[in-house]
């Protein structure tokens, strides 16, 4: 069955160029989510677990996770949060409200974004508050007058965790945390930021509230696996229309990840940092070089990709520069400035 | 199939414009296009290209963006200068000028991209939207947060976007303290010689034919390419300087094959426009006046020698107090200024590195004082110090012909330096009678 069903689908390379640069973009540009967490199951497990509680049970919840840049902190997150949301009842009664450092600079703009990611902006209408924390109970209280007796769980993601620690006050954060401390209404309270030191930046009121739960997302890989993830991150799936197509493939990325060369720019490249994103912007250059004329990745290829990866840009610009210094004297000392450089350029 | 472009997301017709519109820069516009990808495919959140001044990011960027009629928002953060702006202007591109309408009076971040979203969830992009951002430079001194959102702007808006940053330095000057989203980093080399030759040879004269126009450009990059690679500045002095070196053909002293005679008569015209590369002291039609009358003159005299600034007479000599004692070892003063010093011999009294020119080792910082003692002596008659010298001292560090070198707070004993050049203060001096050269103990 599935093999006449192979057959059928077989596409021109051309075609399966374009699907391939589609599917591998998507993962590369766009993170896209992958399957299963990889390397990482454990914390998804915990996450999962933890969100879970607050979701079902009605639990208040409160969780930092702490990881560097291009760490996977946002992919582990969304990831747990998929497999959470597969369940139709948690699905329905769920809230979202995710908040971004970057975005909401200030608590009064947090709040407005709160209020209309829980579609609350007609019930606020036109009242006053005196504080925040009236603002933030009367939104939380406005939930509980939902269909059911007992008010629906809210789950607050905050990301770059750190920048909310510079707001005045840190207000928001102490209402938050606050709220997800003394069981007013269900709150989980998740934090992504890749500051180790986040702890330190909060106040003690604030930091007294927090729960203390940490995901901590320091990849300790091997060589071996960083070789395996990027075998994973190359290969095609199932799912692609043509079955022959993405054999061939996985199989040059096989053979592409034993080439001795290749291999000493992905240890050179592991060396440097081993985090999702640096090995992205590798590969985004490496696919860059795939065409219908040469539908295979070749070692060359990984080779000027870490090139241009790699290159130090501070020589780049000193390469172009409109003065030659070429100032071979001798290795006396000999005092330069810029009248004795141009006296001797001219 | 013969260009170097190619690419199946776009019409080879359109790629082929592209690549005679792009002259020497065909390498990096395949990167790029390839980095690009299939319009409907993602694209890499934030890309940041680097190079020199005129080294074509601006020129390659615009022209695929225009030529494959790709979506498209093309900001200049010098003309950016609040963020409302810069919001505005994406959003009207993107989605017409109805959409830019809803953005509030000075607009949060947080703002624009709900905006985004809600104006996306209406006409989702199935093409890669672009935006690309001249003189990134600047977003540095913009909010903090701009450049991080920008950078992953894809990620926050869930939009099929890329924001292309153009900049004249490197990455590493852009990265906060925390880090943020790592661009693709792609370089634009310099132009090298031959291809600068192949595109300034493209603007030819209607009048005359490409070969001559092409001699013309060898002559003029034999001249100035060692001084200035900068394909603006070049540009500006062919068309500067070609009117003279068609002087000899049109008078009919010349034929257009006989470039020999044609160099000799434009060489020392280039010369002198030589000292006057970047700086531009005088506009096109002012040069081209100059060029007149200097023929009658037969003179030929430098741009800078038409600069002049008016002083008072007092601080005419200080400025002249403050080169002496900028230029001259503190040590050598007694033998200039004292009447009955005795003989010193000049060689042996000074340290070893003083015996470099002071003059190529550029002014050394002075005390008052001894400012102060050299203006006394070199000045005729006897003058008081009143407050109406120092008042003048003070308005020529204001005038940036004298720096202070000390803190401003420390009133006592401050320290200039005097950060004119010879030729300036030889002008001043000629004004008021007075010889530095015998003065200077370079010229001794």
């Amino acid at each position: 069955m599935s093999k006449r069903k192979v057959k059928d689908v077989h596409l021109p390379t051309g075609e399966c160029i374009t699907q391939l640069q589609q599917v591998l973009r998507e993962r590369f540009c766009h993170q896209r989510l992958p399957e299963k967490p990889e390397g990482v199951e454990a914390q998804h497990k915990n996450l999962l677990e933890l969100l879970r509680r607050t979701a079902v049970h009605g639990e208040s919840n409160s969780l930092l996770i702490v990881g560097p840049r291009g760490a996977g902190k946002t992919t582990l997150l969304r990831c747990a949060l998929r497999d959470l949301l597969q369940d139709k009842d948690v699905n329905k009664n769920l809230l979202q409200v995710h908040l971004n450092g970057l975005l909401q600079t200030d608590d009064r703009i947090a709040l407005k974004e709160i209020t209309r990611q829980l579609h609350l902006e007609n019930v606020v209408g036109d009242k006053v508050f005196g504080s925040f924390a009236e603002n933030l109970a009367f939104l939380l209280e406005a939930l509980k007058k939902g269909d059911r007796s007992s008010s629906r769980p809210a789950l607050f993601v905050l990301d770059e965790f750190d920048l909310f620690a510079h707001h005045k006050n840190q207000t928001l954060l102490y209402n938050l945390l606050d709220v997800s401390q003394s069981a007013q209404a269900p709150v989980a309270v998740v934090g992504l930021t890749c500051r180790l030191d986040v702890m330190e930046l909060l106040e003690k009121r604030v930091k007294s509230r927090f729960s203390h739960r940490q995901i901590l997302l320091l990849s300790s890989l091997s060589f071996p696996q960083y070789q395996q993830r990027i075998q994973a991150q190359l290969s095609l799936t199932d799912a692609f229309p043509d079955a022959h197509f993405a054999e061939e493939w996985n199989s040059s990325i096989k053979t592409l990840c034993e080439d001795k060369s290749a291999q000493d720019v992905f240890r050179r490249q592991f060396h440097f940092s081993t985090d999702f994103r640096s090995l992205h912007t590798l590969l985004v250059f490496c696919l860059s070089r795939v065409t219908v004329s040469k539908p295979v990745i070749k070692a060359a290829d990984v080779l000027e990709a870490s090139r241009l990866c790699l290159c130090d840009a501070k020589a780049n610009m000193l390469h172009g520069n409109s003065f030659n210094f070429e100032l071979h004297k001798d290795s006396i000392y000999w005092p330069f400035s810029f009248p004795v450089v141009l006296q001797l350029e001219i | 199939m013969t260009g170097v472009l190619h690419h199946p997301g776009y019409a080879d017709e359109k790629l082929q414009r592209v690549e005679q519109l792009i002259p020497c820069r065909e390498l990096q516009a395949g990167m790029l296009v390839s980095l690009m990808g299939q319009p409907q495919h993602y694209s890499y959140p934030s890309i940041f290209i680097y190079g020199h001044r005129a080294s074509g990011k601006s020129h390659v960027l615009h022209i695929l963006m225009k030529e494959l009629e790709l979506p498209h928002a093309a900001v200049s953060c010098v003309e950016c200068v609040s963020a409302a702006l810069l919001y505005e202007r994406v959003l009207t591109s993107f989605f017409g000028r109805s959409a830019a309408s809803f953005l509030p009076r000075s607009p949060s971040l947080s703002e624009f991209v709900r905006l985004y979203r809600h104006q996306r969830s209406q006409s989702p992009a199935e093409q890669t939207r672009y935006i690309v951002m001249e003189k990134a430079e600047l977003l540095r001194d913009a909010d903090a947060n701009l450049l991080p959102a920008l950078l992953r702007l894809q990620e926050l808006v869930d939009d099929n976007i890329t924001v292309i940053l153009l900049s004249e330095i490197v990455w590493e000057k852009f990265r906060p303290n925390t880090g943020c989203f790592e661009p693709l980093l792609l370089h634009f080399p310099d132009y090298s010689k031959g291809e600068l030759q192949q595109i300034l040879s493209t603007d030819s004269h209607p009048s005359y034919s490409a070969e001559l126009y092409s001699s013309y450009i060898n002559i003029l990059l034999g001249v100035f390419y060692s001084v200035c690679r900068d394909l603006r500045e070049l540009r500006h002095l062919a068309a500067l300087n070609f009117n003279k070196f068609c002087e000899p053909l049109t008078e009919g002293k010349v034929k257009e094959t006989e470039t020999h005679k044609l160099w000799r008569n434009i060489e020392p015209h280039l010369k002198k426009a030589m000292q006057t590369v970047y700086i531009r002291e005088v506009s096109s039609l002012q040069w081209e006046q100059m060029q007149q009358t200097e023929d009658e003159g037969g003179a030929l005299r430098g741009l800078s020698a038409h600069t002049h600034v008016e002083l008072p007479y007092y601080s005419k000599f200080l400025l002249i107090a403050a080169y002496l004692a900028s230029y001259n070892p503190a040590r050598t003063d007694k033998r200039f200024f004292v009447k009955h010093h005795g003989k010193i011999r000049k060689t042996n009294f000074l340290k070893k590195n003083e015996k470099t020119s002071n003059h190529l080792l550029g002014p050394k910082p002075f005390a008052l004082d001894r400012l102060l003692a050299i203006f006394y002596s070199v000045v005729d008659s006897r003058v008081a110090p009143t407050a109406s010298i120092f008042s003048q001292i003070s308005s020529l560090v204001t005038l940036q012909l004298l720096t202070q070198i000390s803190h401003t707070d420390q009133l006592d004993a401050p320290k200039y330096k005097c950060s004119i050049s010879l030729d300036f203060i030889s002008a001043v001096s000629r004004t008021v009678n007075f010889d530095i050269v015998k003065y200077l103990y370079d010229f001794l």
